[in-house]
């Protein structure tokens, strides 16, 4: 039986496929359209589902939508009903982006697009598709179920209890209450894009003081049923117009940053000696403040969830889930078993969809635990090699995998920094080691190369250690993963790096002396493995510098010609794609 | 004549005012000109206009008896006018913002252009079989760019107001400079004389000495390299100039990323995009899919790789070098300037750049701007290590200009202001030409002969 999942028309459009409840595909349309948090209809990942099933689009048996439409247009509208003084032309300017982009009918527009009867496209509400792609995935007999975003139809934040194939609502919060969009206005304050920026504030924060706590905290009330209330006087969630902050929130935090301004500190404890300085403090304090609420925020709602089911095994999804400093907290503080499915924002949601379908709607049991991320598309060695010809570029092709690992270890030792490209592309914001770029974590100067030669992105952004699981605890402080499928397998929680360690590895080791590991197993990523493990018996260090293979502001690679256009526009030494080392100097 | 030039309701600021006042006043010395404005806007303008006095401005009322009108558009909608057949009416843009891709007036009524505009409009059957309107023309040997709006053009569309074959046969110390390039060098948002052929011709003679200077100007919209040397053997090479000056590099890069892989790859071939779309209305093959124009659709296209890119650049830039040189010519190899070679922008080039990088719906467009910036800068970095050239890097001399001028009205073209730091830097050039003995004065009894011996 094929069950076609479809998140798409607000953003991280993806599907996901599944046959007999199995995952057989996963993918957002990002990667193939090449457009960032691409929104649109996921035409290209749904045809790279069904190919990578051999099937045709009359061979599937259900498609289901992650949202409930008309309760959507129903808050959009009751909204407008309520506030609409504050920006009289809400409703006409939502109501004409839907037509536009047909958002009124994503049902027909599927049964259109598939050429599929309707009776075959179903829809499961926001908050449901976020709660079941996390629980039907996790490794739990039961769990508590917290789901946590900027909004769905109404719902912000959900808590279950799930057992089975049984996910049952307790309680949850509505707009304006959201922890998802609390932190994207402070985003938007702090300079960056909505929906794209929340990971530059994770890493502004780090070189920030929480100054600003107490001003922040008052904006948010932790409520004893285990959920919270904005001072909605800072916020414009309802009716936003272009910022989603009133005046208030202006006068109390002053001038928000410009966009692209520059960021520098000083050294910590030492005052600033200019006025980007200055400035950049005054933000990162504002960053480090906005972490610390929301992590209480969310600690005070997982806690109450989990104290209310008595279930200490916690699921969540929401883009909040992506929050990997809150995550650790979560883990560490509350003593629970967490899973954070790994597309835990929207994108993941076409995923919650199918998956809820198959096994809650019709009742078969649980199967799947996600351990292996790695869901997209592969490319062959004939298609690496066209990439190659097409323009005239010569790489030299291993038939020994150890001679290649080799090959790569010998450069990152000598401070190369490697495009690596393998197998098939990784489900979820996160390079787990199929679309990365790799370096040596063990020289200080490699965050800074990384960062403004070959990401050309801003200088305070951290990168993540990869790491031998076994050799893990060595270097990391972090809570013991209970399973392969603990977050720190999709780097989606923070740990400490030993004060120890941190002169060995300063290149992942964030200013706050905290690092997001990625822990590698071999038995999901055996390659990746036995490139870090190669590594590290040259360095005595089995980590290696992990990043997404990606420019700035763009998507992560797909194909072979995107590793290479991301590899020629940047200052990447190497790019290796399967079996294939193509050095820069081959370019001339 | 009677001419009535209505002012807009709105404007951006009033040195926008005052230069399309300075510009109408120009174009029509020894008739009758008046200025209209709405009435909620005459104050505003009476202090621009003084001494004239602009008169109140309802539509359907005075434009009716005037034969020649201009309607000068600010930042909102342009005035309304009621016109009359047989009047001849101008637009003029006043907002920096909106200009691209021409500067000056444009004609509205009659809707085509006709001999007083264009004095060549019948000069060649591709003349009498075009639009006979502005832009772009077929021409035998590819397109030509027609826009005789913004000061005087020759037969080609050049912006050359003479007979410039008779620059053949030239005294000694009559010194010939050939400015090659696109739509900047055309310097298509400016008047003749701002543009900067015409400053660095008015800077080098304005010297005085023994040296005087012609400086033709045979830029032309969109023109890539390869257009260059077509464009000198075919134009140029008779009059065998002194100097090149090939200012160019945003065409190559602009074309270069989207053009066909295999032509760019294996041939160094660049060209204009939209020539496919020519191609498949000759041939009636619209059915074939080929990448779409950036403007129109946001499908997706894969960019070249920069380095091949690059390397068709280079191979052209040389060979067109290798002509000019071989035709007794000194080569100055232009990496022109664009809004990102300056560090810091001014306020108007500010919003200029981010209605380019932001505002355009498709953001696959985005990404191809962003690799249109970042190629520009490597292949200034790549220019700095060839050897062999003379490189003027306009792109580098820009990064220090000051925030406090506009130098860009969009992108990659210039203001008035920008042409002028454009012809500074060039007259540096050529005085340092001047210098190492290649352009000298050829004294009293010295053959032509000896002096071209000399230079040799």
């Amino acid at each position: 039986m094929y069950v076609l999942g479809l998140s798409f028309n607000y953003h991280d459009s993806a599907a996901v496929l599944l046959k007999d409840g199995e995952i057989v595909a996963a993918a957002q349309e990002e990667r193939f359209s090449r457009i960032k948090h691409d929104a649109a209809f996921p035409a290209r990942a749904i045809v790279f589902c069904l190919k990578e099933a051999g099937i045709l689009p009359s061979m599937l048996d259900a498609v289901v939508y992650y949202e409930d439409t008309l309760q959507k247009l129903d808050r959009v509208v009751t909204s407008f009903l309520e506030q609409g003084h504050l920006y009289p032309d809400y409703l006409r300017y939502v109501t004409e982006g839907w037509g536009l982009g047909r958002k009124f009918e994503p049902l027909e527009h599927i049964s259109e697009h598939l050429r599929l009867p309707l009776s075959k496209v179903h829809y499961i509400p926001h908050h449901l598709s976020h709660a079941a792609s996390a629980w039907l995935t996790s490794p739990f007999d039961e769990a508590t179920v917290v789901t946590m975003d900027g909004v769905g139809e109404y719902e912000t934040t959900t808590v279950s209890v799930a057992r089975g194939n049984r996910i049952e609502r307790l309680y949850s919060a509505s707009l304006p209450e959201s922890l998802g969009l609390l932190y994207s206005a402070f985003t938007a304050f702090l300079g960056f894009e909505v929906n794209e920026g929340e990971y530059k504030v994770m890493g502004m924060a780090g070189f920030g003081e929480p100054l600003a706590y107490e001003k922040l905290r008052s904006l948010i009330e932790l409520t004893p049923d285990g959920l919270f209330k904005l001072d909605q006087r800072y916020f414009s969630f309802r009716c936003p117009r272009d910022l989603p902050y009133t005046q208030a929130l202006r006068d109390l935090f002053g001038i928000p940053r410009k966009h692209g301004a520059d960021f520098r500190v000083p050294p910590k404890g030492q005052a600033p000696q200019d006025e980007v300085e200055a400035s950049s403090q005054h933000y990162a304090n504002i960053a480090a403040s906005l972490q610390t609420v929301t992590e209480e925020a969310i600690l005070h709602v997982v806690g109450k969830a989990v104290a209310h089911t008595g279930i200490s095994n916690v699921v969540i999804a929401g883009g909040v889930g992506l929050n990997s400093l809150a995550n650790a907290r979560v883990q560490r503080e509350l003593g629970v078993k967490l899973f954070v499915q790994p597309a835990a924002g929207d994108a993941g949601s076409a995923l919650g969809a199918a998956l809820h379908h198959y096994h809650c709607t019709l009742g078969h049991p649980r199967k799947h635990v996600m351990v292996n991320p790695y869901l997209g598309a592969e490319y062959s060695d004939d298609d690496i090699e066209e990439a190659l010809t097409i323009n005239q570029l010569k790489a030299v092709r291993f038939d020994d995998q150890k001679a290649l690992i080799d090959a790569v270890v010998e450069r990152l030792v000598r401070g190369e920094v490697i495009g690596w490209m393998q197998g098939r592309f990784e489900w979820g914001p996160r390079a787990l080691g199929n679309r990365s770029i790799l370096a040596n974590p063990t020289r200080s100067d490699m965050q800074a190369i990384v960062n403004l030669k070959i990401k050309f992105r801003e200088p305070f952004r951290p990168f993540a250690p990869s790491v031998l699981a076994e050799h893990a605890a060595e270097y990391f402080d972090f809570s013991p993963p209970h399973s392969p499928s603990s977050p720190e397998h999709f780097m989606l929680a923070v740990g400490r790096v030993k004060e120890e360690q941190r002169q060995r590895v300063p290149a992942v080791t964030h200013v706050d002396g905290t690092a997001r590991v990625h822990l590698v197993r071999r038995d999901t990523a055996p390659l990746f493995y036995d490139l870090i493990a190669a590594f590290g018996r040259q360095t005595g260090v089995p980590v290696l510098l992990n990043t997404s293979f990606n420019l700035k502001n763009e998507a992560v690679v797909d194909k072979p010609y995107d590793a290479l256009e991301t590899f020629a526009w940047s200052e990447m030494d190497a790019l290796v794609m399967g079996r294939y080392l193509l050095l820069k100097e081959n370019f001339v | 004549m009677k001419v009535l030039a209505l002012l807009p309701e709105s404007f951006r600021a009033a040195e926008d005012i005052q230069r399309a006042v300075m510009l109408i006043r120009k174009r029509y010395v020894g008739h009758e000109l008046h200025f209209g404005a709405p009435e909620s806007m005459l104050e505003h303008y009476a202090p621009l206009l003084a001494p004239d006095v602009p008169l109140r401005y309802e539509t359907g009322t005075i434009e009716k008896s005037y034969p020649e009108l201009v309607v000068v558009i600010g930042r909102g909608a342009p005035p309304q006018v009621e016109n009359v057949p047989h009047q001849r009416i101008y637009i003029l843009r006043s907002d920096p913002l909106n200009l691209s891709p021409r500067g000056g007036f444009s004609l509205y009524q009659p809707a085509k252009l006709d001999a007083r505009d264009n004095p060549w409009i019948d000069a060649h059957v591709f003349h009498q079989v075009g639009s006979r309107t502005f832009g772009f023309q077929h021409f035998a040997l590819g397109p030509l760019y027609i826009d005789p709006e913004i000061g005087p053009i020759n037969p080609f569309g050049f912006r050359i107001n003479f007979d410039h074959r008779s620059l053949a046969e030239r005294d000694p110390n009559h010194k010939v400079v050939a400015i090659f390039g696109g739509s900047a060098a055309f310097s298509c948002l400016v008047m003749y004389d701002e543009m900067f052929a015409s400053l660095l011709e008015q800077s080098l003679n304005a010297r005085g000495g023994p040296l005087h200077y012609t400086v033709l100007n045979f830029g032309m919209h969109d023109h890539i390299t390869m257009q260059e040397m077509v464009t000198y053997l075919m134009y140029v090479q008779m009059v065998r100039p002194d100097v090149v000056i090939s200012h160019g590099g945003h065409n190559d890069e602009w074309y270069g990323l989207q053009n066909d892989r295999f032509l760019l790859n294996n041939y160094q071939m660049v060209y204009q995009r939209h020539t496919e779309e020519w191609s498949k209305l000759i041939h009636k093959t619209e059915h074939v899919q080929t990448p779409p124009l950036f403007s129109t659709t946001p499908e997706i296209q894969a960019l070249n790789l920069p380095q091949k890119v690059i390397q068709a650049y280079f191979f052209r830039k040389q060979q067109f070098k290798t002509i000019v040189e071989a035709n007794g010519g000194v080569f100055l190899w232009g990496h022109q300037p664009l809004i990102w070679s300056k560090q810091k922008l001014s306020e108007l080039e500010e919003e200029k750049r981010l209605q380019m990088e932001n505002t355009n719906p498709n953001p696959l467009f985005h990404r191809f701007i962003r690799r249109v910036k970042m190629l520009h800068a490597k292949t200034s970095e790549e220019l700095a290590r060839l050897k062999g050239i003379r490189l003027i890097d306009l792109h580098q001399r820009f990064e220090k200009e000051p925030s406090t001028t506009t130098h860009f009205w969009d992108h990659v073209h210039c203001s008035p202001a920008g042409d002028q730091v454009v012809a500074q830097i060039y007259h540096e050039a050529i005085e340092g030409l001047e210098r190492e003995g290649l352009l000298r004065a050829v004294s009293p009894g010295e053959s032509h002969r000896e002096q071209a011996q000399a230079q040799a």
